[in-house]
């Protein structure tokens, strides 16, 4: 069965009732966009590529929760928000674990090769990256999957509502207190 | 003239895309007439060109290695129904195969890989194999066992939980070393823990997982943890697991039962369980969205009165502070509040966070 003109719902239902290609389909359609929010959360693409494929894995285990009222896409969305606090949230504890004080973490040694290197923009723009994925991890996941549609992948707000299936007015809102949330926190790194 | 509040979220939008005429003309009105507005969107403005647009993409197809990673999971409900399409082709054609007279079997060890013709069934195979005296196999279609698991995940379905035990203890008992009986034994589990809450004969089904099915249970995270927590609870003969249920149940007026059950069973899974769900009862389904963890552990908090159940919310907002916002500043006075607390339990455990946090 050709699977491209399906809709996610359908897919996901197909899915339910043990259809693997409605699963495929799925992961093909929505990778790049998990795939994204992902990154914007983990600030790598290695980690992003993990989350990415662990939320696919969830959605495909607890297909069984899903409802069909919710939309597919902004539930798994969620799944990729909460997988990658959960990854952040081990990287932290790596980072704590007593071994890891004799050695220096991947993420040291990456910046001590980087540091000689890197111009006072470089490093200013990493600095950037740091404060506005912290930030990003502090919104809600509607505000943050809404903002990051919008800012870094570009989507019309009427795609974002169409996607996440609500109304044009509630992804506004979520998109504005998203802003009014991220210039609170990120208020010195604006203009003078 | 529109109120603030009504031209939100027009603010917003006319940041990245250009308003219909009616909106334009309803914002610019507004924000002529409203300082507080125009320098909000200014500020607003300045934020959004502060954050750089890298341009990421993902190029690839994860489709195949999750395909691959999927093969590998234990085997659960939805896997014994939805089957990647090579392995239902492979299945299939044992199945046919079966019909015509050749006789199939799943070896009893590793080491008697029989090859066959029909692609994909010799790969079938191979996921069965022997580990601690358990048979493993992440296929077994023509497996009795497997099929009672099927027909009792659709009863379970139907909430006749009774009829699902019975259909799984009939298929164990009549064929104990099928290799589908760990997972029939993790449905009896789960059946008793999650739908029936006898916690006693989950404790038994649990034990008898790990025991005899070591493999199943290891690659089983839920299954773990509710073992952990019903070891946990045997001494007090679960009670404190009936009482979470209760509290459970009661919604937002069963703060107070969590509270002291969180109180009671310091440092305790259960303990850990019930504040997550005093996590739920303060984040308001009918707010703007989900809050975020440091915003419902600050909320619960504030309703807190008893002193061991705020020392415990104290350090996982300390460990919130410190692993989500990376802000070491309040974690570091979250953990001291307990740290001074003197609380046998709480206190060490505010102490090495604090150590871990390093000097200030």
């Amino acid at each position: 069965m050709d699977h491209s003109a399906r809709g996610d719902s359908e897919l996901a239902l197909a899915l339910r009732g043990g259809d693997h290609d409605a699963f495929e389909e799925l992961v093909r359609r929505h990778q790049g966009r998990v795939y994204a929010v992902a990154y914007r959360l983990t600030g790598n693409r290695e980690d992003a590529l993990d989350v990415t494929q662990d939320a696919f894995l969830k959605a495909y285990r607890k297909i069984g929760q899903w409802r069909p009222i919710g939309g597919f896409l902004p539930w798994l969305l969620r799944l990729a928000r909460n997988q990658a606090i959960d990854h952040l949230r081990r990287r932290e504890r790596r980072r704590h674990e007593p071994l890891d004080e004799t050695m220096p973490s991947q993420g040291d040694a990456n910046a001590a090769m980087i540091a000689p290197m890197a111009t006072d923009a470089a490093v200013r723009a990493r600095e950037i990256d740091e404060r506005v994925r912290k930030a990003l991890v502090r919104l809600s996941p509607s505000q943050s999957t809404v903002f990051i549609l919008r800012h870094y992948e570009g989507l019309a707000l009427a795609e974002i509502a169409d996607e996440l299936g609500c109304t044009v007015g509630s992804v506004k809102v979520h998109l504005f207190r998203a802003i009014k949330k991220l210039r609170d926190e990120l208020e010195d790194l604006r203009g003078p | 003239m529109w109120k603030c509040r009504q031209v939100r979220a027009l603010l917003a939008a006319a940041i990245y895309e250009p308003l219909g005429e009616g909106d334009r003309h309803l914002l610019d009105t507004h924000i002529e007439g409203c300082a507080r507005c125009r320098a909000l969107l200014a500020s607003m403005r300045e934020t959004v060109d502060a954050i750089p647009r890298e341009d990421v993409r993902y190029e690839g197809d994860l489709a195949p290695a999750l395909r691959a990673r999927i093969d590998t999971l234990p085997t659960r409900s939805l896997a014994w129904r939805i089957l990647p399409y090579p392995i239902a082709v492979a299945a299939l054609a044992a199945a046919l195969l079966l019909v015509v007279g050749v006789p199939l079997q799943i070896p009893k060890h590793p080491e008697i890989q029989q090859t066959h013709p029909v692609a994909g069934v010799s790969a079938a195979r191979e996921t069965a194999r022997v580990e601690n005296g358990e048979m493993i196999a992440a296929l077994a279609l023509d497996s009795p066992v497997a099929q009672a698991v099927c027909e009792a995940d659709a009863l379970i379905e139907k909430r006749a939980y009774a009829e699902a035990m019975r259909v799984l203890q009939e298929a164990t008992t009549a064929h104990p070393d099928d290799p589908a009986a760990g997972t029939a034994q993790e449905r009896l589990a789960d059946i008793e823990f999650s739908h029936l809450r006898r916690y006693a004969r989950a404790f038994d089904a649990y034990v008898k997982l790990r025991n005899q099915f070591p493999h199943t249970f290891r690659t089983s995270p839920e299954s773990i943890d509710r073992f952990d927590l019903l070891v946990e609870g045997w001494p007090d003969s679960f009670n404190p697991l009936y009482t979470l249920d209760v509290a459970r149940a009661d919604g937002a007026e069963g703060f107070r039962a969590l509270e002291t059950l969180v109180a009671h069973h310091p440092g305790k899974l259960v303990a850990s369980l019930a504040l997550d769900e005093m996590q739920r009862v303060v984040d308001d389904p009918a707010a703007e969205g989900d809050l975020p963890h440091f915003a419902e552990l600050e909320a619960v908090l504030a309703r807190c009165n008893n002193p061991v159940a705020i020392a415990q919310v104290n350090l996982r907002l300390g460990d919130t502070y410190s692993r989500e916002l990376r802000d070491p500043l309040r974690a570091r006075g979250a953990y001291l509040e307990v740290a001074q607390s003197d609380h046998p339990v709480l206190a060490p455990l505010a102490q090495e966070a604090l150590a871990r946090l390093g000097q200030p």
